[in-house]
C-alpha cells in the first residue's frame, strides 16, 4: 500500500510537472500569507472535534448536472454520488495552485478508506473538471490513474468531465463556484471542496485554508453517526 | 485513525508537491495579481497585494444632504488616471439604515453592506463592473430569519458563505446578539447565540459573559475565531452626549472576548477584556498565534495568545494615548508583516502606530492628528499607502464644526505620513463615510 501511495503521490507530481502550467505573470500568492518562508503550506495546528459533538446545518441543495466518465459515457452527477456521503472537488488539470492540493487531501482520504469499510462503503469521490476544452475524458482517466488502478477497498473516486461549457455552466452556477479565463490558459478560481450528504445536500464547504484531512473525515463520520441516530429514532 | 499512517506515509510526497504547487503559486497569474488591500481582510479571501484601483465607501445618509441616503460611493484610486482622488461612481440603496460596516464574500465578487439600525444588508456585485458596482440583491428579513439578530455588523467570508455578526437583539435591544451564517447567494443557514450568563455554551468563562458581539475574525490553521463585544442598538443609536450621561446606559458596554471552535462554531473560552473591545486583527505570520483588539472606554492595547502549553490568553499590552482622556480607540489595521499596528482614535482624531514586532511589549513610534474626528483606517497590502474616514456612528459623531466628514489618503514611508488627497463629504453633499473595501479589475478575467 505505501508502494502504490508512492506511485500515487509521484504520478501527481509528475502529472504537475507536466501538466501543470500556471503562466508567469508577476504578482504575488494568493494565499502568500498560509505558506511558510520553504513554500511549504503550514501543518494544521489543531486536534480536530470529535465526530458528532457538532452539527452541520444544511448549507444548500447539491444540484445535479450532466457529465462525461473516464470513458467518455454520458453519466450525472447523481450517479457518481451513487447515494452515498460525497466529498466533491471542482479541479483543471493544468492547474498549478490549488487543485494538486485538493487533490493530494482526497488521495489522503482515499487511501484512509481502505482501513475503514465504513467509510468505504458510505463515502464516495468525485473529481470534476471546469476545463472541458482540454480535461477530455482521456485527460481526466490519465489525472485519475493512481485511484483507478487501485480501487479495492476503497471510497469510489469518479473522474468527471463535461461535453462543453455549456453543460458546465448550470453546475458551476449551482454550487457558486467562480471562474476567471486568463488569456494564458490559466482558470483562476477558489479552490473549494464541497461535502454533500446521502440526501444531496450541501453540508459544508472547504477552502484552500482548511483542507485537513481530518477534518474532512470528523464531517464524513459526523454525518453518519447523524444518519444513524436517525435511524434509531425512526 | 488511519489517516495518520497514511498521513505520515505521503508526507514527504506532498510536502514535495506542496512545494511545487507553492513555488509556482508565488509566480502564478492569480485571482488577486499583485497585493495591496486591506490587511484585515478574510483569510479566504485572494487579496490585492499591487495597488488597488478602487476605493469602496459605505456612507450613512444625511437628512437634507444630496439625496440623504445611505450609499456606496466609488473613489478613483488609480494613479495615471484623469479622476485620481475624485469620486466617480455612488450607488443610493434609498433611506438612512445607518450604514456601517461591509465585507466581500471568499471570491471576492459580492460586497455585503449592512445597516446597523434598518437591519438591511446591501449586497452588491463588484465583479462584473469593478468601477462601478451594481446593488444586486437586498436580503430584508435577516431579524426574523435570524431568530432575532438586530445590527448586521462585521461581514466575514468563509468559504461559500458569509459569516455576519450581531450587535443587538429584538426582544431587549440590548447587547446580547449572535454570528448568522449565510449562503453567498443569502439564503439563511443558521444562528449561533454568543456564550452569556444564562448559558456559556460550554464555554469556560474567565469573569462574565455578557452575550455582546461586535466584530469576527478567523485564524483557520489553529481552528480558531475570537469575536468582540461593543454595545446594543438602545445605545448604538442614542445621541453620544445623552448616552454619555445616562448612568444605566453605560453599563450597558462589552467586556468580552470570545474565542470559538471555528470548525464546530462553539465556543471555548470568554475572555475578561473590560472596556469594549472593537475591532480584531490576527497576525499573518505563518506561525504567529496572536490577535489583537483595543478597548473603546479604556484605551488599551490587547494582545490575545497562545503561550507556551498551547493555552489561550488575553492581557493588556500598551495604553493608547492617555487613557484618562477617553481617546476612544476605534479601527486599527495591522501591516502584512505584523510590525507596524495602526490605531485609530475618535474623539481626538488622531492616528498611533504601534510597532508591535514584540506584541507583547509595543511602543509607539508616531502620531498625527487627522482631524477633528476619526475612525477607520484601510491600508495597502504594502503599507505605503493609508486612508482615513471619519464617521463612527450618526448619533455619535460630532456635531456643528467638529463634524468634519472627510476621505483623506496618505502615503506612509516609515517614518511620516503624507497627504496624497482629501474628499470633504460635506462639501461633496454625501454623508457621512464610513468603512473602506479596496477594489481592482485585475481580481477577475474576462
Amino acid at each position: 500500500m505505501n508502494g502504490v501511495r508512492s506511485r500515487a503521490s509521484a504520478f501527481l507530481i509528475a502529472m504537475f510537472l507536466i501538466l501543470g502550467s500556471a503562466g508567469s505573470v508577476a504578482g504575488h500568492d494568493v494565499v502568500a500569507p498560509v505558506l511558510l518562508p520553504d513554500g511549504a503550506p503550514p501543518a494544521f495546528d489543531f486536534t480536530p472535534p470529535a465526530p458528532g459533538s457538532y452539527r452541520l446545518p444544511v448549507i444548500r441543495e447539491a444540484v445535479d448536472g450532466a457529465v462525461l466518465d473516464t470513458d467518455g459515457q454520458p453519466r450525472s452527477l447523481r450517479q457518481g454520488m451513487a447515494g452515498r456521503i460525497v466529498l466533491f472537488s471542482f479541479i483543471y488539470t493544468n492547474c498549478g495552485k490549488e487543485c494538486p492540493h485538493a487533490t493530494s487531501t482526497l488521495y489522503d482520504i482515499f487511501y484512509a478508506t481502505a482501513a475503514d469499510s465504513d467509510l468505504a462503503a458510505n463515502l464516495s469521490l468525485i473529481s470534476l473538471s471546469f476545463d472541458p476544452e482540454r480535461d477530455t475524458p482521456e485527460a481526466m482517466a490519465a489525472y485519475g490513474y493512481a485511484a483507478r488502478t487501485d480501487p479495492a477497498g476503497k471510497s469510489p473516486w469518479s473522474f468527471f468531465t463535461t461535453r462543453s461549457r455549456r453543460e458546465l455552466e448550470p453546475i458551476l452556477r449551482g454550487y457558486g463556484q467562480n471562474l476567471s479565463l486568463r488569456p494564458s490558459g490559466v482558470i483562476n478560481h477558489l479552490l473549494r471542496v464541497y461535502l454533500i450528504d446521502r440526501r444531496g445536500r450541501v453540508r459544508n464547504i472547504y477552502g484552500l485554508e482548511f483542507l485537513d484531512p481530518r477534518l474532512l473525515l470528523a464531517d464524513v463520520h459526523t454525518l453518519l453517526l447523524e444518519e444513524a441516530a436517525a435511524a434509531r429514532s425512526d | 485513525m488511519e489517516l495518520a499512517k497514511s498521513g505520515r506515509a505521503t508526507a514527504v510526497a506532498r510536502r514535495l508537491l506542496c512545494s511545487l504547487v507553492a513555488a509556482l503559486m508565488l509566480t502564478a497569474a492569480t485571482l488577486s495579481s499583485a497585493g495591496a488591500d486591506e490587511t484585515c481582510q478574510s483569510p479566504y479571501m485572494p487579496k490585492i497585494t499591487g495597488v488597488e484601483e478602487y476605493l469602496y465607501l459605505w456612507t450613512l445618509g444625511v437628512e437634507g444632504m444630496g439625496d440623504g441616503s445611505d450609499k456606496l460611493v466609488v473613489v478613483d484610486l488609480r494613479d495615471d488616471s484623469a479622476t485620481f482622488g475624485q469620486v466617480t461612481h455612488s450607488v443610493s440603496v434609498g433611506g438612512r439604515h445607518e450604514a456601517h460596516h461591509g465585507g466581500f464574500n471568499d471570491d471576492r465578487s459580492q460586497l455585503w453592506l449592512g445597516g446597523l439600525d434598518s437591519n438591511k444588508i446591501f449586497v452588491f456585485d463588484v465583479q462584473s463592473d469593478p468601477a462601478k458596482p451594481k446593488l444586486a440583491r437586498t436580503i430584508s428579513d435577516f431579524v426574523k430569519t435570524s431568530g432575532g439578530v438586530v445590527g448586521p455588523h462585521t461581514f466575514y467570508a468563509l468559504p461559500g458563505r458569509m459569516m455576519i455578526t450581531g450587535l443587538s437583539n429584538d426582544k431587549d435591544h440590548g447587547g446580547k446578539t449572535a454570528l448568522v451564517e449565510y449562503t453567498n447567494d443569502g439564503k439563511y443557514i443558521a444562528t449561533h447565540w454568543m456564550p452569556d450568563q444564562k448559558d456559556a455554551r460550554g464555554a469556560k468563562v474567565e469573569k462574565i459573559a455578557d452575550g455582546y458581539g461586535y466584530d469576527i475574525r478567523a485564524l483557520p490553521r489553529k481552528n480558531v475565531m475570537l469575536t468582540s463585544s461593543f454595545t446594543g442598538w438602545s445605545n448604538y443609536m442614542m445621541d453620544f452626549g445623552q448616552m454619555l450621561q445616562d448612568k444605566a446606559a453605560m453599563q450597558r458596554f462589552g467586556q468580552t472576548v470570545v474565542l470559538w471552535d471555528l470548525h464546530t462554531r462553539t465556543p471555548r473560552q470568554v475572555f475578561d477584556v473590560p472596556g469594549a473591545p472593537l475591532e480584531i486583527r490576527w497576525a499573518w505570520g505563518p506561525h504567529s498565534n496572536y490577535a489583537f483588539t483595543t478597548t473603546a472606554l479604556t484605551a488599551q492595547l490587547w494582545l490575545v495568545h497562545e503561550d507556551d502549553k498551547g493555552e489561550w490568553r488575553a492581557k493588556a499590552v500598551a495604553d493608547i494615548g492617555d487613557p484618562s482622556t477617553i481617546p476612544l480607540p476605534v479601527d486599527i489595521s495591522l501591516s502584512a508583516d505584523d510590525s507596524t499596528l495602526w490605531v485609530d482614535s475618535f474623539m481626538d482624531g488622531t492616528v498611533r502606530a504601534f510597532d508591535v514586532s514584540d506584541p507583547h511589549n509595543p511602543k509607539q513610534v508616531y502620531e498625527k492628528v487627522i482631524g477633528k474626528q476619526l475612525n477607520m483606517v484601510s491600508q495597502s497590502w504594502d503599507g505605503k499607502r493609508l486612508y482615513f474616514t471619519s464617521s463612527l456612528l450618526a448619533n455619535w459623531d460630532k456635531k456643528a464644526g467638529d463634524n468634519e466628514q472627510f476621505l483623506k489618503a496618505y502615503t506612509w514611508d516609515g517614518k511620516a505620513l503624507k497627504e496624497r488627497f482629501e474628499l470633504d463629504f460635506n462639501k461633496l453633499g454625501l454623508g457621512r463615510p464610513h468603512i473602506m473595501r479596496f477594489g481592482s479589475s485585475k481580481l477577475y478575467g474576462s
